[in-house]
Parts: C-alpha cells; sequence; structure tokens
C-alpha cells in the first residue's frame, strides 16, 4: 500500500445492503436504516437498484412530505457512478447507506468491498438461502485479494416461533459460514405499509415493528463503533 | 482471523480519520474483476446440462413434439377441433340424450339429434303379416308411423305394458318411426369420451346397434344402424 492515508478527510461510514435474489426486503432495511440514522446524523441513501429505485421512490415520497430531515437520497445507474456518488457523499454525511440491485453485478461487488459493514437481508427459505451462496463466494474471493468484508445476515420476515424457520435459520448461517445480527425482523404489514407511504416503520403504529427495528439499529451501530 | 483482530486495533487506535475503509479504488478494480463466467460450482451442479441450452434454444418448438404417425394423427384431429367455431365445438364436446326402460330395469339412451317427439301410447293398430318386432302402426298426425317394439328387436323377455309406456318418435334420414318403450326417465348430457365400448348388455344380442355404454349402465343406441337394418324395409 503505497497511498498516503487520508488522514485530513474525515469518512462517513458506508453501510451496504446487499442481495442477489430480489424481494427479500433490501429496500425496506435500507429505507428504515436511512430514516433511523439520519435522527443521529447527516444521512445519505445511495438507491443503486435503478431503474426499479425502490428506495429512490421512497426518498421522493419523503421529500414531497418534508420529512427529509438529514437525510439525502440519490440513485445511480452503474458502478462507476456509485462509486464517485459514494466518495462524494461519504465526505459530507455520517452515514451512507447503498441499497444494491438484485444480482451479483459490479454493482453489488463494489458496495460489498466499499462498506464498513455488508448487510445482507435474508428471509427463512431455501431459495434465499441458496442465492446467498454467491454472495459468500464473492466474499471469499474479496478476501483473496486482502479486502476485508464485513458481512452479517439480517433475518427479515423471521418467524420466531416457527421451528422450521428457526433451525433453517441456524443452518443456514453454518452452512454460509457467516454470522447474523442478533435482531430479526418479523413477518409484519407495518414494513410494507410504511414504506408505501415514505414512512419508516419508526413513523408507523405497530409497536412490536418499532421495538424490534430499533433493536437493529442499536445492534447496527454497536457493530460500526457510535 | 488473527489479522482481522489487528487491523481492527489499529483502526481503533486512530480513529475515524484513518479508516481502512472506503478504499474507493480498490472497489473499482474489484467490481471490475467480476468475470461473466463465473459462478459458484454449486449453481453450476443445479444446472445439469446448462451447457446444452444455447443448443435446444435453437430448435423450432415443433422438433420437440413426438414425430410418429399415431402422434400426428391424434395432434392433427385435436388441432382442427380446436380451430372450429366455439358453438360447433361445444356441440361436439357436449350432448345430451334421452333416457328410457326396457323391461323393467334396463336403461337405453337415444341421442336427442333423432329425437322427434314422445307420444302416449294410444290407438295402437296391429298389422297382419309383419315380424314380430312390429307392435303395429298408430296414426301420427294423419300419417301412419311404424312402432317397433325395442324388446323384440333385442329378443329381450317381453313384459305386460304399463301406464308408464311412450312411444318415441325418431327419424334419420328421412326415415321416421315410432320406439315402443316401457317408461321414459329424463334426459343426460354425454360426451363421447365418456361413453365405454359396450360390453355384454344382459339380454341385448344386437350388439351392432349399440354405441356404448354411459355412466357405467346405460346403453347408448346406435340409431343410424338401427334404421338402416334391412329388415326393417318392406319388400312388396
Amino acid at each position: 500500500m503505497e497511498r498516503l492515508p487520508a488522514r485530513e478527510v474525515r469518512v462517513g461510514r458506508i453501510i451496504g445492503i446487499v442481495q442477489v435474489k430480489g424481494g427479500v426486503g433490501r429496500s425496506t432495511l435500507a429505507t428504515n436504516l436511512a430514516a433511523a440514522l439520519a435522527r443521529h446524523g447527516r444521512t445519505a441513501l445511495i438507491d443503486a437498484d435503478v431503474p426499479q429505485g425502490t428506495s429512490a421512490s421512497w426518498g421522493k415520497l419523503r421529500e414531497d412530505a418534508g420529512r427529509l430531515g438529514q437525510l439525502t437520497v440519490a440513485g445511480v445507474a452503474d458502478y462507476r457512478a456509485l462509486v464517485s456518488k459514494a466518495r462524494e457523499l461519504v465526505a459530507v454525511n455520517d452515514f451512507v447507506i447503498i441499497d444494491g440491485p438484485p444480482r451479483l453485478a459490479e454493482v453489488t461487488r463494489a458496495i460489498m468491498v466499499m462498506s464498513r459493514l455488508c448487510l445482507i437481508p435474508l428471509g427463512a427459505s431455501a431459495a434465499e438461502i441458496w442465492a446467498t451462496a454467491d454472495l459468500v463466494k464473492t466474499i471469499k474471493e474479496a478476501s483473496a485479494r486482502r479486502l476485508d468484508i464485513n458481512a452479517r445476515i439480517v433475518w427479515n420476515r423471521f418467524r420466531e416461533h416457527t421451528r422450521s424457520a428457526r433451525e433453517l435459520g441456524e443452518a443456514a448461517e453454518k452452512q454460509l459460514g457467516l454470522t447474523a445480527l442478533h435482531s430479526k425482523l418479523g413477518y409484519r404489514v407495518a414494513y410494507s405499509e410504511a414504506l408505501a407511504r415514505g414512512l419508516s416503520v419508526a413513523e408507523w403504529p405497530d409497536r412490536h415493528a418499532q421495538e424490534e427495528f430499533a433493536a437493529l439499529v442499536a445492534e447496527i451501530k454497536q457493530q460500526l463503533g457510535v | 482471523m488473527a489479522k482481522r483482530k489487528v487491523k481492527q486495533n489499529q483502526d481503533a487506535v486512530l480513529g475515524d480519520a484513518i479508516l481502512a475503509k472506503p478504499d474507493f479504488e480498490q472497489a473499482l478494480a474489484f467490481a471490475e474483476s467480476l468475470t461473466q463466467t463465473e459462478s459458484a460450482p454449486w449453481v453450476e451442479s443445479c444446472m445439469l446440462g446448462a451447457a446444452e441450452w444455447p443448443v435446444a434454444v435453437t430448435q423450432s418448438a415443433a422438433a420437440l413434439m413426438p414425430q410418429d404417425a399415431e402422434s400426428r394423427k391424434v395432434l392433427e384431429a385435436r388441432a382442427r377441433a380446436i380451430a372450429k367455431p366455439l358453438s360447433q365445438q361445444q356441440h361436439e364436446l357436449r350432448d345430451q340424450y334421452l333416457r328410457f326402460r326396457l323391461g323393467a330395469v334396463e336403461r337405453y339412451g337415444i341421442p336427442y339429434a333423432y329425437l322427434e317427439e314422445l307420444l302416449y301410447v294410444g290407438n295402437l293398430a296391429r298389422v297382419p303379416c309383419t315380424p314380430a318386432f312390429v307392435s303395429g302402426v298408430v296414426n301420427y298426425r294423419g300419417e301412419l308411423l311404424t312402432i317397433l317394439d325395442l324388446k323384440q328387436f333385442f329378443r329381450m323377455p317381453a313384459v305386460a305394458m304399463s301406464d308408464e309406456a311412450r312411444i318415441i318418435v325418431v327419424k334419420h334420414e328421412g326415415m321416421r318411426t315410432g320406439l315402443l318403450v316401457d317408461g321414459v326417465d329424463g334426459n343426460e348430457a354425454y360426451q363421447d369420451a365418456e361413453v365405454s365400448p359396450p360390453l355384454s348388455s344382459e339380454g341385448v344380442s344386437n350388439m351392432e346397434y349399440v354405441l356404448g355404454i354411459h355412466d357405467g349402465s346405460v346403453t347408448l343406441l346406435n340409431l343410424k344402424a338401427l334404421l338402416g337394418d334391412p329388415a326393417l324395409r318392406v319388400h312388396r
């Protein structure tokens, strides 16, 4: 490493949210996390799943309602744009959250390497666990290039009381060799209802959803050392 | 593992100012090192025969169809049936027959296509010097209508005529005749596919006049064969 340490630049924390399978709750996690972290500091949310742009659409709704506060929302179409946007936003924000696309593309790889913490939302279904095997391969590939990826599974739509979900969860963590965050998100309509209105679950009247998400945010902050 | 621990310690000591992350140049280089052929070995094992896919895609759909003569015949018949106007299709798909009795229990059916009318058994006049299966004649709208006794025709034991007896007027290719039966029960819908081949209907000897068995118990009559029987022709 010949480069000089960027001592003068205060660097924000990038949190990447990746999953090669669609519909596992990337945008749910990204938008709620963005809203929660924006209460603690300047936060940017980059939607790298353009043109689908669920997170970007949520941001637009939020902006129209005048609820953005310390949050900035941006959308990027390719990995070069993503890296340059992340470089730009990380200099002026405390947190940068990147919502990845549902495929193992250059964008996904860039997010994984850039992120201080890489969250992999996962439902307790076999298809989602299989899809994650490709991410694990990418992590190993990066590790071979001496690039550490700090990845954590976030169990989503989790049914704590069902035995199959618990067993599948434990088996998946063991097989994939990934650690999961202790906090899990349940199977609740609050997430989709809030998302559709440009809100976060903290702003939606479901006490269980509010509590479980607050616990997740606390754990993520602990991981980031803030 | 040990390496990571050391690195984290360094980060902790030096603070946020010189974080090892993010390194955008490295991120770009890693992103660009993605080659399309890469995929986990287990994914390849799941896609058995994936290497042959492009070949399969270039084949026409017709090439995947069964090629033998019998299959082609079935498929062509199916194609013709589908190509017909809807009303015609429905007519063919679902038809109705009149269900009636011969004797106390045996049930028979005649497709609606041959039906003209149902009559009470009124003034049935016996005609001398006619075969036993001709019951006689009736005045049917000013015409003499020959009435056939199907029980005689099928050589079934005779039973006494009850109040439920009826004459079913049928017509095929200009030939009109009346069939004397022991009772009419109603009508049923049927499909050609539901008609099984005739087995041994109790006492029925003229099996060539049987179309098939519907619903396990109703013998559908082949009116075309029945009315075309040379025995019904009168030779002067």
